[in-house]
């Protein structure tokens, strides 16, 4: 090595080193017991005053947050890997809706059935609240929820004189009489090939008065004609004159939410979220718009596809009835509203629905009340994520015209079947 | 006496190597024993992660999944282009190299800088330079009139594979032209010499003397890059995460998502030791000529 | 006539290979110190004006990206000086041996260096949490000196076959056994050997991603890159594309500044030993 080489080495070594120096850390000494969960980078701000609440009403107990990534794949993953491990790293599980199944049949997560008895249970929306159940015991504490909803241009509407829609022909028609694409769109839903696609994919579905998987039974619905004629109905709306872009293959909910709230689109499917951006100031729709269950083939309110996020206690946690303790802080009327209120997520307790401060804050709960009263759960099945993957695929399959409808189905029946049979 | 002396020589040898072996061993080998053994394995989920000996059956499931098929497929276009594109790059940018100009030093620097950053922080990156409304593809391409519109790299089939074969190559080039140039420097002046004094034109020269002795490098960085670009996860996973529509996802990101997100432990090794399998193939084609090379 | 025409080729030819090579690497940089309007600015605009800390400043904030850098160096340098200390050992016992011997072990290397570690994800993942090293340095430290170990055998073995013959002789005859000739006559004589070797074990190990996001849970013990995979704004919507380009430029800060420092050794580390393959 020359001298030059030393001497830069040297220089390198102290640049690496520098923030080593740094003090600070998490190397607090560890006088309270630390409760962690790992929650999305973005939401974190919103999760902080809720640990800090928690840590008024429970001295000696914190909770620390970690932020993870915001892709909820990636989230997925990392939340696995810390379950695998089995070695308490998190005492707390903040998951998706359709995380609940595999975790519990996994044997990763404490059952709650003894720390949320009858009265507890009552205080939460049922659908929500079940979706937290495998096999009988109760493994998930719904903590927000989320609907699928239709959005519509009440302005639009009225001056065209037309009635808000109620089944998927009304729909179509409206859409296609206000339409002018390319610069306004009649129908947006979210129709990239991801975990959107099934949600939407179901309300159609069964609005045509067909079904998926049945949980209980394991039965298979997709090769039935129901399914065929949602699917076809699809199709339809994205193919040559139809009332859908033909980039809606590749949408997810924020590029339909930017369509629509900059007034490119007269109806939109998606999530309790978009109201308040898009009644925001500087939302092009702002005052402009109205929400509906989604349509149905009869006219009866559809039901929406029930989403959303619950807590759950690790079972490798040294901690339970700590980490039980929070479950049940965070899911008080007072900490609903403390994270439903900035953030304009939907609460998963009946109460805020009603809440004067909740409703003050988002006045749309009282409706989002009535839809969520029918949402429908999606299958709670162990294999839940390679259903639905292999669901995705065929959808995708044949709104990109690689399959009919028919022959999509039909395979994807198949797999579903081998699936679920493979793992009983 | 002298077999006292032979087995001392022995003995201090292995000793010398134990530490490589018992790293490898440890990191290597016994992981892809454990893997092997793991996809004859069938997992199940009921109270529990319960694993039973599933013979074939496990392995036997990739026949009649599309999915499988359709990674397979993907990750041979992907190993393909890229490949191509980063030898085609390579060559050029190895002939370049050779020559003697002023500041050849710092071009050699220059160019390697993109083989020396990390993988998965440079496809985040990439993802924003192939932005659809904001990124500089789109832009470069706009300014230079070669795209009328911008293009969503990402979110089609055909021009997301593209981008990933782009941000490849352009971290993988490097390495390429560096095995080419060290070809090149193996080749005596004095024969290209003598073909230009026989009056052969510049590119006359490069494909009957040049291309023709540098083929074993070829061959090599072509072997050497294909096994790799086999097993690429980190560039797909963070820049396209395997979509649209699974038309990027490749082996290595399926047998992922079996592991950390279906929790089917056994069926994820099988996808990894089929994959495995055509890599072995192609690292077996790769010793047998690196050897062929070594005895001439 | 031929002349210019030639030399107008070959600076053509300079200024694209610079460009591919550093443009994306520049956008970024660009993007890093961009105010947030300029960031999403149509047509783009290239030259931030002015240009702004701001999210090199938020993003520390947010994140304890000092701690992610001081993780990854700690690793990737644990992981160098191991992959070193079993490889010089090795390579002093195969520069030894007979050639066809020699070029066994190496290939025998060169075959287990080229293992596609997704493939060894999930046991290496079963033997860590076996070893309860779950978010412990050495769960990292382990796996990549064992990825590094092959070429840095190669690269140590082709520069102690280059000393003279006689030193090792004189060493032996002085009465020093394997260990002392390789401490005091091979290393220190073939130390660019020993740092094209170190470099580019540590390079490898600062830019492994799949082992780290897997086997590191908790924020403390992230390297750099794992830890950016979280990198997000305070919006609940939005990508902040300023911080995760000042993330990013902080990230490869240290490799690019090791690769212009020591780009003669990196490349002869390379290409050493892609001439003997």
């Amino acid at each position: 090595m020359s001298r030059r080489e030393a001497g830069a080495s040297a220089v390198l070594a102290l640049l690496l080193a520098a923030p080593a120096c740094r003090p600070g850390g998490d190397a607090a000494p560890g006088r309270p017991a630390v409760l962690r969960m790992l929650v999305p980078a973005n939401e974190r701000p919103f999760w902080l005053p809720l640990a800090e609440s928690f840590a008024k009403a429970r001295p000696g107990v914190r909770l620390e947050l970690e932020e993870g990534p915001v892709p909820t794949d990636l989230r997925e993953s990392l939340t696995t890997s810390a379950l695998l491990s089995r070695d308490g790293t998190w005492d707390l599980v903040y998951l998706d809706v359709t995380w609940t199944s595999k975790l519990a049949a996994a044997g990763w997560l404490l059952p709650l059935d003894d720390a949320f008895g009858e009265a507890e249970r009552a205080a939460f929306l049922p659908q929500a609240l079940a979706a937290g159940v495998f096999r009988g015991r109760l493994y998930r504490v719904p903590f927000r929820t989320d609907v699928g909803l239709l959005y519509y241009r009440a302005d639009l509407l009225a001056a065209a004189g037309i009635a808000p829609p109620r089944t998927f022909a009304e729909l179509e028609t409206a859409a296609r009489r206000l339409q002018s694409p390319p610069e306004r769109w009649g129908f947006l839903w979210q129709g990239a090939q991801y975990e959107g696609l099934v949600c939407f994919f179901l309300e159609v579905l069964h609005g045509h008065g067909g079904s998926w998987i049945d949980p209980e039974t394991l039965e298979v619905g997709l090769d039935r004609p129901e399914a065929e004629a949602a699917l076809a109905l699809l199709v339809r709306a994205r193919g040559a004159g139809g009332v859908s872009p033909p980039g809606v293959t590749a949408y997810r909910e924020e590029e339909t939410r930017h369509l629509f709230q900059s007034g490119r689109a007269v109806f939109l499917r998606s999530w309790p979220y978009v109201f308040r951006l898009a009644q925001r100031e500087g939302s092009a729709v702002a005052g402009k718009i109205g929400v509906l269950p989604v349509p149905t083939l009869s006219g009866a309110p559809g039901s929406g596809t029930l989403g959303g996020w619950g807590l759950a206690v690790a079972r490798a946690s040294r901690q339970p009835e700590k980490a039980i303790a929070f479950v049940r802080h965070a899911t008080t009327l007072e900490s609903q509203r403390l994270f439903c209120a900035p953030t304009g997520f939907a609460p998963a307790r009946r109460d805020g629905y009603a809440d004067p401060e909740l409703l003050a804050a988002n006045p749309f709960l009282a409706e989002l009340g009535k839809i969520h009263a029918s949402a429908t759960a999606r299958p709670v099945v162990a294999r839940y994520a390679q259903a639905s993957d292999v669901l995705q695929r065929h959808l995708t399959g044949a709104l990109a015209g690689l399959a009919t409808p028919r022959e999509a189905l039909a395979a994807a029946a198949r797999e579903t079947r081998a699936l679920l049979g493979e793992a009983p | 006496m002298s077999t006292v002396l032979a087995r001392r020589a022995r003995l201090e040898r292995a000793l010398l190597l134990s530490p490589v072996l018992l790293l490898l061993a440890l990191v290597v080998a016994v992981p892809a024993l454990r893997v092997l053994l793991l996809g004859f394995t069938r997992t199940e989920l009921a109270d529990g992660v319960v694993t039973s000996w599933a013979g074939l059956a496990t392995h036997a499931r990739t026949l009649g999944d599309g999915r499988f098929l359709s990674a397979l497929r993907n990750t041979a276009l992907f190993t393909f282009l890229s490949v191509l594109l980063e030898v085609t790059l390579g060559t050029a940018l190895a002939l370049l190299l050779d020559r003697s100009f002023r500041g050849r030093g710092a071009l050699r620097a220059v160019v390697l800088v993109p083989w020396a950053l990390p993988t998965s922080v440079m496809a985040l990156a990439w993802a924003w330079i192939f932005h659809d409304t904001f990124g500089m593809a789109n832009d470069l391409l706009l300014r230079l009139g070669l795209i009328e519109a911008p293009v969503a790299w990402l979110a089609q089939p055909g021009t997301a594979m593209a981008a990933l074969v782009v941000a490849d190559a352009w971290k993988t080039t490097p390495f390429v032209a560096l095995i080419l140039l060290a070809g090149l420097q193996g080749i005596p002046r004095e024969v290209i010499e003598a073909a230009r004094v026989d009056g052969a034109g510049a590119f006359a020269r490069f494909r009957r003397i040049t291309l023709p002795l540098l083929v074993p490098s070829l061959v090599v960085a072509t072997l050497f890059r294909s096994i790799q670009a086999w097993g690429a996860f980190d560039v797909v996973w963070v820049m396209t995460g395997g979509g649209p529509g699974g038309s990027t996802e490749t082996l290595a990101l399926y047998a992922y998502q079996s592991w950390f997100r279906y929790l089917d432990f056994g069926y994820g090794a099988a996808i990894a030791v089929q994959g495995m399998l055509v890599a072995l193939l192609l690292a077996a084609v790769v010793v047998r000529l690196a050897s062929r090379r070594e005895e001439a | 006539m031929r002349r210019p025409v030639a030399a107008a080729f070959l600076a053509l030819g300079i200024c694209l290979a610079a460009a591919w090579s550093l443009l994306p690497a520049a956008w970024q940089a660009l993007t890093a110190v961009k105010p947030e309007a300029q960031i999403t600015a149509s047509p783009a605009v290239w030259v931030p004006s002015p240009p702004t800390a701001e999210h090199v400043r938020s993003l520390l904030e947010r994140k304890p990206f000092g701690r992610y850098l001081a993780n990854s160096a700690l690793v990737s340098l644990a992981a160098t000086l191991l992959a070193l200390a079993a490889a010089a050992p090795a390579a002093a016992a195969l520069c030894r041996m007979r050639p066809r011997a020699r070029s066994r072990w190496l290939l025998g290397l060169l075959l287990a260096s080229l293992f596609p570690p997704i493939l060894l994800l999930f046991p290496l993942y079963e033997g860590v949490q076996l070893l309860g090293l779950v978010n412990s340095p050495l769960a990292l430290v382990l796996p990549y000196a064992a990825f590094g170990v092959p070429l840095a055998t190669w690269v140590l073995e082709a520069g102690f076959r280059e000393l003279p013959r006689e030193v090792e002789e004189a060493a032996t005859l002085d009465g020093l056994g394997p260990l002392g000739r390789l401490l005091r006559v091979q290393l220190p004589l073939a130390a660019p050997s020993v740092a094209a070797a170190g470099l580019l074990t540590f390079i490898a190990s600062w830019n492994e991603f799949l082992l780290a996001l897997s086997f590191t849970t908790r924020e403390s013990s992230r390297t750099v890159t794992a830890g950016i995979a979280s990198v997000s704004g305070a919006s609940l919507y939005e990508v902040p594309w300023g911080q995760l380009s000042a993330a990013i430029v902080l990230a490869t800060l240290p490799v690019v500044l090791l690769v212009l420092l020591f780009e003669r050794r990196i490349s002869g580390g390379l290409m050493g030993g892609a001439v003997k393959g």
